[in-house]
């Protein structure tokens, strides 16, 4: 064995062992709300407080546009450029801008679109762009999944469609979601409610929030909703109050919304009986 | 603190400053004399004024402010003196004072105790140099009004910021509700209407609040003083809450005292509704209701008391879970 193939190997072996070492030190969340959903996450100020299967894999649905966006900024296109549609593009289902083959929007509102509209058409030229093809795109996605050590995520489809072998975890998803909030333009486009848009053509296209908590919440600062018949109803969600931050995900809630912000409540109560 | 005493203790001070001054007419050397006073934890600015010394003077013993005071057990040692000083009279008081002198400067410090407490004082002076003729500074007349000057914006600022006291510690006990404030035998506050004003806010949301995070005696203080039965008010202040409902101060103050209306609204407003279908101003007030069912839950969940399950039993449904 050479020694730089053994010096790595001790490098991984040492890694592991912090890692592990950072495990083991914090106390496992507890499930405290069983009916939640099927998985679920809070965390208050990074600190994972409840959980229910946080590193079971599922399908993580439209959550997935939290990877999307983050590959499309790290690829440092022109804000301003714009992004063709292709006729693949034009066709995708779900949520949708109404976006048609031809058109093309400029790389922030198709990013806006996709963040805050979930629209599945925005995604998909955004994907087509930045990767080459569906194929390229996931791969980044993967690779990007990868440095962030996200070890129960595999992405398959870049918007969050159900696919085979496409799915994350809720541990995984809060680690993603920090990730797209340390990015300052994708924490301010996460938090938007309602914009509209323009076609390089002049065609205003209105995108709307699917998170029910913003501008309902008190400290809503908004992240990502999706569903998909495998997935079910499930949501990434930052509020923020006091100086206080609690993140939490759903996957497959039931009444999701009136979950979360049962969920968010309780979890400002619980910060303030720990301060 | 009597006023008279301040001034004699003032004037004590310049007595002793201008123990080396020169006679009127003479030559003299420019001094400037310091002094400031503390008394019941407030100071006074300190006063600054030039004199005339005669050359070669040596401090003499501080003559009696006032004919009710004496100077007595004068001491020198080298380049320090000390003496004590008794007044009686109207504003009796005893006290001492050091000084150390040189050349250039000199310093001291006046303790003086009367029935209303101790007054510390101290001076300080300087040489300027500099010719002076005594004739043309300050005359010792006109020193005193300059005292009495100086007194009486003292006395006015001091009384002033004790009305400001009193009325911050009365405003202090009616907005805390501190009933004990008011009507205690330590209480700083000397307004007859506190009392009313206390009384009043005790049937008031933010009131009534703040009465129930005292203890109960105070409570019960407040229920005698104001002649209020207290739950009847919480029962009329749950009914102005339900109908101001959801605002904010409306329906926190439901969620500590008003158990049985929040559940009528919650039924009202919250119950069997999809969460995006809600009107957005009653979303906090049915947020809260989401966090009650969701601890019910937990503590069904962690086999605890039988009236949580209770609750959670009667709460089911009301949001889908």
């Amino acid at each position: 064995m050479s020694p730089a193939v053994l010096g790595a190997l001790l490098a991984a072996l040492v890694a592991a062992g912090e890692a592990g070492a950072d495990e083991r030190a914090a106390a496992p969340p507890v499930d405290r709300y069983p009916r939640a959903a099927a998985s679920y996450l809070v965390e208050v100020d990074g600190r994972p407080l409840w959980a229910r299967a946080p590193d079971a894999p599922r399908a993580p649905a439209s959550l997935t546009k939290l990877m999307t966006a983050l590959v499309v900024l790290e690829a440092k296109l022109d804000p301003d450029g714009w992004v063709e549609v292709s006729p693949a593009a034009a066709r995708a289902t779900g949520s949708r801008l109404g976006l048609r083959s031809g058109e093309a929007l400029r790389v922030r509102d198709a990013l806006l679109a996709t963040l805050v509209g979930s629209a599945n058409d925005a995604c998909l030229a955004l994907a087509e762009r930045v990767g080459g093809d569906v194929g390229g795109f996931v791969a980044r996605m993967n690779a990007r999944a990868a440095a962030l050590r996200l070890r129960a995520t595999r992405f398959a489809d870049p918007c969050g469609h159900d696919a085979p072998g496409h799915r994350s975890s809720a541990s995984d998803l809060a680690r993603l979601a920090r990730a797209v909030l340390a990015e300052p333009r994708l924490r301010g486009l996460v938090a938007v409610e309602r914009a509209v848009v323009t076609t390089r053509a002049g065609r205003d296209l209105e995108v709307r929030t699917g998170n029910m908590l913003l501008g309902r919440v008190e400290g809503a600062r908004g992240l990502k909703s999706g569903y998909t018949s495998k997935a079910g109803r499930c949501l990434a969600a930052l509020v923020e109050r006091d100086g206080v931050e609690v993140l939490l995900v759903l996957l497959d809630a039931k009444d999701r919304w009136w979950t979360a912000a049962g969920l968010v409540e309780a979890a400002f109560d619980e910060a303030r009986r720990g301060r | 603190m009597s006023w008279t005493a301040v001034r004699l203790a003032a004037a004590a001070l310049f007595a002793a400053a201008l123990a080396p001054q020169a006679r009127a007419g003479a030559k003299g050397v420019t001094w400037e004399t310091t002094f400031s006073i503390e008394m019941e934890g407030m100071a006074m600015p300190a006063q600054t004024q030039r004199i005339c010394v005669a050359e070669g003077s040596e401090p003499e013993p501080p003559a009696g402010p006032d004919d009710d005071c004496r100077v007595k057990d004068v001491k020198r040692s080298g380049s320090r003196m000390t003496w004590k000083v008794v007044c009686t009279g109207k504003d009796p008081m005893t006290g001492e004072g050091d000084m150390t002198y040189g050349a250039d400067a000199w310093k001291g410090n006046v303790t003086l105790r009367s029935e209303d407490g101790p007054m510390k004082m101290a001076m300080r002076g300087k040489k300027l140099g500099g010719r002076c003729d005594a004739a043309s500074m300050a005359t010792a007349a006109g020193r005193s009004k300059d005292i009495d000057r100086q007194v009486a914006d003292a006395q006015r600022q001091v009384q002033d910021a004790t009305a400001r006291a009193q009325v911050a510690s009365c405003d202090s006990a009616v907005q805390t509700m501190s009933i004990s404030q008011l009507t205690g035998k330590d209480s700083s506050c000397q307004d007859r209407s506190a009392l009313g004003r206390l009384c009043a806010r005790v049937e008031t949301r933010d009131g009534f609040s703040q009465l129930a995070s005292h203890e109960e005696g105070n409570r019960r203080a407040a229920a005698t003083s104001c002649k209020r039965d207290l739950q009847k008010v919480q029962r009329n202040l749950c009914g102005g809450a339900t109908a101001d409902a959801p605002e904010k101060d409306a329906v926190d103050f439901l969620g500590r005292f008003c158990k049985d209306e929040v559940q009528r609204l919650a039924k009202r407003e919250c119950a069997g509704r999809d969460f995006t279908g809600l009107d957005r101003e009653w979303v906090p007030f049915c947020s809260k209701y989401g966090r009650e069912l969701m601890a019910a839950e937990g503590a069904k969940k962690e086999g605890k008391d039988a009236a949580v399950n209770a609750g959670k039993k009667a709460l089911k449904g009301l949001f889908g879970f």
